[in-house]
């Protein structure tokens, strides 16, 4: 019953944590301006870091014999690994701009 | 013939020819106007919206080579400001609404049930439905046009140049309904295709044996489900602001004019990929079939697929680089631009090493394959360009991003779409189309399209604004300008060569056998084109290609009941026949409920009652949808 929810994890967990960081994006530049304090960054790594979890869990499922399970286990892995690119680049992203700048 | 012990008639009781002529007296539509008005084929109903999704992109086209003939020469008087304005918000909203997402969705209607080995699509009266809705917002849109009321406002319909201060008369009234007719249109085939791809599938074809066009139309089909909304609720909130006053996009009273913008790229960027990834699955099936071997990394392919669907929802904002936004917020949607091109890239690379490994044959098909990638890759590097924010500065709203969007749209959408026409024409007619005239067609096309819309980027970058009706002779624009007019005549002479193909080939093309590619994939595996019930007996599958790797005779699943419609319900995941389940017949319901729905949703335009008196009679023609006939509905 665990390996068959956590096979799904590589699909979900990076994913849902790029579109979390995505949508902060919109919020955090405007509060790290007003207190300067870089909430972007801290979210952002925050977001990466349950990415990188996620793959490292999605990795630890063993697919066992059934072909389908082993897929999408595998599908999830390579999709997880592209929305921490992703991330990464977000992440480079917010120490190099002024969250002030318009 | 031996009925079972519950009386009903199994296929394992009749013989090959037997089993034949009952399933075509059950399968079939009544012969005549009344069959044609109340078939729930989705094989008709996927040739119909495919004919007329090409009808929309002929009269688009008409409209583009006006715009082109208004911009040859500066100060020209051919056509004025106001009916220009009308033309290119026609021409985008036609392309994009009428043509390019319900083609897409048109061929999934057809194939995919095909390709998955079932009877029929998932909920086929609301296929019809969504077929007769989509034409009353195409007629809607077009006659509108025609009266001098044709929208104003550009594809997008900003606000406030939409909304009720400064978009006088019904112009945009009229493009926010046609949204509501076909957004309605598209959300119910997604909902029919995803139902089809999970729980309809033949036995066998499990998730990692799934075409890799059927993986394209369901990723799609998420998209739509996700993005669709934002748009309806968006179009919807403008004509409630023009027509009873309310105040979402007006800040003045509290509203937010950004707002507007932030809801229609939240819908507009994913639909970018609705069309393009249904042409990824196109391409894929086109090169396996010409190079003769499997896709190359179909497990990466895969990814890829859903990777861009999810990353589609992450761009907008690179839509709104100058609407003010902190530079912080715009750099994150800068990075998924960026990141997007990884699976995009890992695509393009999957189909060179399969051609690298496979035998190409060089047919129409492949032809327009091999255009898609060298136009797509062009588009997609300016994609890259423009997802920067400082040169996206630099470009926005000039000539550089026509170019950019119709080398995307066009490269990476008609091209293999029209590629597809060509493969799939033996299926979808039983004849094939001209081998020459194709090389013909291709050759104008690329050609002229090359020499059209490359020059706007450099047009772009000397600072030709969008959306202009005409220049100054002072500009240097129109030598460049007289260039692309006359290389537009090229482009619509290919695609003027390419109907003329179409039709003759549809009365009088040779005649197709069952597979006449050689290809693998289920679709193949009946006749050209396929009897009303799809397979006498369904298939059952072992391989990622089938055909392939049982050439001589498929596997066959037994103890379907003929007597009635009836459908083999399997496992999601790995496809394991679960339940028999009967497919509704035919009904002229589904045509009186699209009917009702265009008489409110057309007269709500006018007044907000029509959303109270008009919806008695959508309620009385779905009750008389669903009305239940005394016939049990699921005897598994």
């Amino acid at each position: 019953m665990r390996t068959r929810w956590l096979q799904w994890i590589g699909l979900g967990v990076a994913p849902l944590a790029w579109a979390l960081s995505t949508e902060l994006s919109q919020i955090t530049p405007y509060i790290d301006c007003r207190q300067n304090i870089p909430w972007s960054a801290v979210f952002c790594g925050a977001t990466l870091f349950v990415s990188v979890a996620g793959i490292a869990a999605a990795r630890a499922v063993s697919p066992g014999r059934v072909q389908t399970k082993r897929f999408v286990v595998d599908v999830g892995f390579l999709i997880a690994l592209a929305f921490v690119f992703a991330l990464l680049l977000q992440e480079a992203a917010t120490m190099l701009l002024d969250a002030c700048q318009r | 013939m031996t009925r079972s012990k519950d009386g009903e008639l199994r296929d394992t009781a009749l013989s090959d020819r037997e089993l034949k002529r009952a399933l075509a007296v059950t399968w079939s539509a009544p012969p005549g106007l009344w069959g044609a008005l109340s078939t729930v084929d989705h094989k008709v109903i996927g040739r119909r919206y495919v004919a007329t999704a090409f009808v929309f992109l002929a009269l688009g086209g008409v409209l583009s080579m006006l715009m082109r003939l208004q911009l040859a020469q500066p100060e020209a008087r051919f056509i004025g400001p106001d009916r220009y304005n009308q033309i290119f918000t026609m021409h985008g909203s036609n392309m994009m609404f009428l043509f390019a997402v319900p083609v897409m969705q048109a061929m999934a209607i057809y194939f995919v049930p095909l390709m998955v080995g079932t009877r029929n699509i998932a909920f086929p009266r609301l296929n019809a439905f969504s077929y007769w809705i989509y034409l009353a917002g195409g007629l809607l849109l077009w006659i509108a046009f025609v009266v001098d009321t044709g929208p104003d406002v550009g594809w997008f319909a900003y606000v406030p140049l939409s909304g009720p201060q400064y978009g006088a008369g019904k112009r945009a009234d009229v493009w926010a309904q046609m949204i509501t007719f076909t957004e309605v249109s598209a959300l119910a085939i997604a909902v029919e295709i995803v139902v089809t791809v999970f729980k309809q599938r033949a036995p066998g074809m499990s998730l990692d044996r799934l075409p890799l066009f059927v993986w394209s139309m369901v990723v799609t089909s998420f998209l739509v489900i996700m993005a669709m909304p934002a748009i309806m609720i968006a179009s919807t909130s403008l004509i409630l602001d023009r027509l009873v006053g309310t105040h979402f996009f007006n800040p003045a009273e509290g509203g937010d004019a950004l707002l507007w913008q932030h809801l229609f790229w939240f819908f507009g960027h994913p639909e970018v990929y609705i069309i393009f990834l249904p042409a990824v699955g196109m391409v894929s099936t086109i090169v396996a079939t010409f190079t003769g071997r499997p896709v190359f990394g179909y497990l990466a392919t895969v990814m890829a697929l859903i990777a861009t669907g999810i990353l589609a929802f992450g761009l907008w904002v690179h839509h709104m680089f100058v609407a003010g936004l902190p530079r912080l917020g715009e750099s994150f949607f800068t990075a998924s631009s960026m990141a997007i091109a990884v699976p995009a890239g890992l695509q393009i690379f999957c189909w060179l090493a399969t051609i690298w490994a496979g035998r190409p044959v060089f047919k129409t098909p492949f032809l327009f394959v091999i255009g898609f990638m060298v136009i797509f890759v062009i588009g997609g590097l300016t994609g890259v360009m423009v997802a920067s924010v400082p040169f996206d500065t630099q470009v926005h709203d000039t000539y550089f991003v026509v170019a950019h969007f119709h080398y995307v749209l066009v490269g990476g959408a008609v091209f293999p779409l029209l590629g597809a026409i060509y493969y799939w024409f033996p299926k979808l007619t039983g004849r094939t189309m001209s081998e020459p005239f194709g090389r013909w067609v291709f050759g104008l096309i690329f050609v002229g399209f090359n020499l059209t819309f490359f020059p706007m980027h450099i047009l772009g970058l000397q600072g030709m604004p969008r959306r202009i009706y005409t220049y100054q002779p002072e500009m240097p624009w129109s030598g460049l300008n007289m260039f692309i007019s006359l290389s537009a005549i090229i482009l619509a002479a290919g695609f003027l060569l390419f109907f003329i193909d179409a039709i003759r080939s549809a009365r009088s093309g040779a005649v197709a056998t069952a597979n006449p590619w050689g290809a693998s994939t289920l679709e193949w595996a009946t006749a050209s084109p396929p009897p009303p019930y799809n397979f006498a007996r369904l298939p059952v599958v072992d391989s990622r290609e089938p055909l392939w790797t049982e050439p001589a005779e498929l596997r066959v699943a037994a103890g379907l009941g003929v007597d009635r419609r009836e459908l083999l319900i399997t496992s999601v995941a790995e496809a394991v026949p679960e339940a028999r389940e009967s497919s509704v017949g035919n009904s002229i319901w589904p045509l009186l409920a699209a009917l009702a729905t265009t008489v409110a949703l057309v007269w709500s335009i006018f007044s907000p009652w029509a959303v109270v008196w008009g919806s008695i009679p959508v309620a009385v023609s779905l009750i008389g949808w669903f009305w239940p006939k005394g016939v049990p509905e699921d005897e598994s």
